[in-house]
C-alpha cells in the first residue's frame, strides 16, 4: 500500500475485487489508484446500465416488437385456437399500453420533468399502443363466439352505462363540495374495469 | 325457445364439442342453446339444420309469451 501498489494483486490473479473485468491491467502495473479509478468507472457504467427506467424502457421496446411477430401469427381453423391467438394478442397489446402508460405517468414526473420532447414522444408511443388494444380487442370480439359476444355487449352495455351515471354523479359531488377530496379521472377508470369484470362475471354466470 | 337439439345430436352420436365445431362455435353455446338458455342467430341454426339433417322448424318450436 505504502509505494502505491494495490494490496490486492495477489487477489487479482485469482479474480481481484476491485478490478477483476481488466486483465490488461497488468500491463500497465497493478496499483492502487489505477484499480480504484477503474473499479469507479466500471460501477458507474455498471450503474448506468442497470438504472430501472433503462431497464423499462428496454422491456416495453422488446415487448412492442414481440406484438409486431404477434400480429403475424398464422391464422388458425378452430374456433378455439382463434380465440387464444386472439387473446394472447389482446394480452400483449394490453400490457405495452399499460407499461407506456407508467412510462408517460412517471417518466414525466420522475424521469425527464423537463424535457417536453421525451414526454411527447413518449405520449405517442402510449396513443399508438393504445390504439393497438382498442384494434386488438375489436378483432377478439367480432372473430369470437356469438354467445361469447353477447356476454360481452351485455356486460360492456352495463360497466357504460354505470361509468356515465355514476361519472356524472361523482363529478357533481366535486363540485358541490359533498366529498372532502378532488374526483380523479383513475377512480373513474378503476370503477369501469370493477363494474365490466362484475357484470362479466354474472353474465357468464347466467349463460355458461 | 323450445328445441331438439340434444336428441337429434345424441342420435347423431355428436358430442357438444364436436358438433360446436362443425358449425363454428364453442362447446358453452351449444350447451347454453340446448338448456334454451340462449337463442342462436339465424346463420347458426340453418347450420344446425343442415348438421343435423332436419328442417329449421323441426329443430326449433317458438313459444309466445
Amino acid at each position: 500500500m505504502g509505494d502505491g501498489r494495490c494490496e490486492t494483486r495477489i487477489a487479482f490473479l485469482e479474480g481481484c475485487d476491485l478490478c477483476k473485468w481488466g486483465s490488461n491491467l497488468l500491463a500497465y502495473g497493478h496499483n492502487e489508484r489505477l484499480c480504484l479509478s477503474i473499479y469507479r468507472r466500471f460501477t458507474s457504467v455498471k450503474k448506468k446500465k442497470s438504472k430501472p427506467y433503462l431497464t423499462f424502457v428496454k422491456f416495453t421496446l422488446h415487448l412492442s416488437s414481440k406484438l409486431y411477430k404477434n400480429i403475424k401469427m398464422k391464422r388458425t381453423s378452430t374456433l378455439d385456437q382463434k380465440r387464444q391467438a386472439n387473446v394472447k394478442r389482446l394480452a400483449a397489446w394490453t400490457i405495452s399500453w399499460t407499461l407506456s402508460q407508467a412510462l408517460v405517468t412517471f417518466g414525466g414526473q420522475l424521469l425527464w420533468p423537463h424535457s417536453k420532447p421525451a414526454i411527447i414522444i413518449t405520449l405517442i408511443i402510449n396513443v399508438l399502443l393504445g390504439i393497438g388494444v382498442i384494434s386488438a380487442n375489436r378483432r377478439y370480439l367480432m372473430e369470437g363466439d356469438e354467445l361469447d359476444k353477447k356476454v360481452q355487449l351485455e356486460s360492456m352495455s352495463l360497466a357504460l352505462g354505470l361509468s356515465i351515471v355514476m361519472g356524472l354523479a361523482y363529478a357533481s359531488m366535486d363540485h358541490t363540495n359533498l366529498i372532502a377530496f378532488d374526483a380523479d379521472i383513475s377512480h373513474l377508470v378503476i370503477f369501469t374495469a370493477l363494474s365490466y369484470i362484475t357484470a362479466l362475471f354474472i353474465n357468464r354466470k347466467r349463460y355458461l | 325457445m323450445k328445441n331438439r337439439i340434444r336428441d337429434l345430436r345424441s342420435e347423431k352420436g355428436l358430442r357438444q364439442e364436436d358438433l360446436g365445431e362443425l358449425i363454428g362455435v364453442s362447446r358453452q353455446t351449444i350447451n347454453a342453446i340446448e338448456k334454451g338458455k340462449y337463442d342462436p342467430s339465424l346463420p347458426t341454426a340453418f347450420r344446425l339444420a343442415k348438421i343435423l339433417g332436419r328442417p329449421i322448424e323441426e329443430l326449433f318450436e317458438y313459444e309466445e309469451d
